[in-house]
């Protein structure tokens, strides 16, 4: 079965294939959650090469604890935040070399409560953005990350400014959808 | 990173309920910031183990230290080219120096951003192999050693943005420091070669050389 068809499957499904030995359930929820699992691993670890180890420390206990996943207990993105949580505590936990200077942890200020509840925000958002319609997503990674103005992108993507716009707002509007709860 | 203009976006749309919530979207989106891009080690798709009955555990991912490994490996077996070269120029590089099996295909120089900086950076980059990887060998200099979690990384430019990271590192206290590193990108879609530094306290990354400057 092509990787392809599995983009249409919610994630809980594709856990519980993962869960019953389905290689290519697991290769699609890898594409689908490496990026968000990244970003929250460099958010808590602020070191790029632990959050990496934490990533595939996080797909290994994906494939070994699939089993137990239960759909009637609710969807899989958080159980995999869940997951990905515990495999970057331990990793944060595993480290035996002291840091060599206080870390300075990218969350700041922010207590646990706070650090859990902004990395399962962020953690959504990266997540609704990737499954934005490519044309949408990329104006809005252009507009908000890249440094572009409107007229930039337009320029750059060689649309319309008027197409630029319609992308953006309607971009906006799907991620609010998805959103709507943390908004 | 400056947001988009909301206001020029929200041009047009007359339902103050819709306006809000596009605002708390905005809003929401700067405060989040961008998804990191994934590092080479971790964009390909994990490939399945050959045994069927197998479950895939982290040795058929992509990991880094298999690749770092691989690089000891290939290291030993003086499989790519030399650090001696470099080390050879630069009496500051303490690391042992090997005859180098093969010229670096081409040389790369790199310009600190601040012309007031002299910093200087060089990457001796060999031929593309047959695995598709691109060995090279990069020696820095001038370089501030990095703490607090905050890093260097090498990168491949496009529009003369940073667009791809092949690898970080930190360097020494002072001197040169010289290293390999492998990209496995097409290195025809990408326009040149930078150097930036990541700040682990404000999440921000810039750019300390590049070719251009």
């Amino acid at each position: 079965m092509s990787v392809l068809s599995y983009s249409d499957i919610s994630d809980g499904e594709l856990i519980t294939r993962v869960g019953s030995g389905d290689r290519s359930a697991f290769d699609a929820l890898y594409r689908r959650y490496a990026r968000p699992v990244f970003g929250l691993a460099l958010r808590r670890l602020g070191d790029r090469g632990r959050a990496e180890d934490a990533v595939q420390e996080t797909f290994a206990s994906v494939w070994r604890a699939a089993g137990s996943y239960k759909p009637e207990r609710g969807p899989g993105a958080p159980w995999l935040y869940a997951v990905a949580r515990n495999a970057i505590v331990d990793n944060g936990r595993a480290r035996r070399e002291p840091p060599v200077d206080a870390p300075d942890e990218v969350a700041g200020d922010e207590g646990p409560a706070e650090r859990a509840e902004s990395g399962w925000i962020a953690w959504r958002v990266h997540r609704a953005l990737a499954e934005l319609p490519e044309n949408e997503r990329q104006v809005i990674e252009l507009a908000y990350w890249g440094g572009r103005s409107q007229s930039e992108i337009a320029d750059l993507l060689g649309i319309p400014l008027g197409t630029v716009k319609t992308r953006t707002r309607t971009g906006l509007s799907r991620l609010a959808a998805v959103l709507e709860d943390v908004l | 990173m400056n947001p988009p203009n909301l206001d020029e976006l929200l041009e047009g749309i007359e339902d103050p309920r819709e306006r809000d919530r596009l605002r708390r979207m905005h809003d929401l989106l700067v405060a989040t910031g961008p998804p990191p891009e994934l590092s080479p080690a971790l964009v390909g798709a994990p490939d399945a183990p050959a045994d069927e009955d197998e479950r895939p555990d982290t040795s058929w991912m992509p990991p880094r230290r298999l690749g770092a490994a691989l690089l000891i490996g290939a290291g030993l077996l003086g499989a790519a080219f030399g650090v001696g070269y470099i080390a050879g120029q630069d009496g500051s590089d303490s690391r042992p120096a090997a005859a180098p099996p093969e010229q670096p295909a081409s040389v790369v120089a790199l310009r600190p951003s601040d012309q007031n900086n002299t910093a200087g950076a060089s990457i001796r980059l060999g031929r593309k192999r047959a695995d598709g990887n691109w060995p090279m060998v990069v020696t820095v200099r001038g370089l501030d050693h990095l703490v607090r979690g905050d890093y260097y990384a090498l990168v491949l430019t496009r529009k003369g943005k940073p667009a791809v990271t092949c690898g970080t590192f930190n360097v020494a206290q002072e001197g040169t420091t010289t290293f390999r590193m492998i990209a496995a990108y097409d290195l025809d879609r990408f326009e040149g070669w930078a150097i930036t530094e990541w700040d682990a306290q404000t999440r921000s990354e810039r750019v300390v050389m590049s070719e251009a400057a």
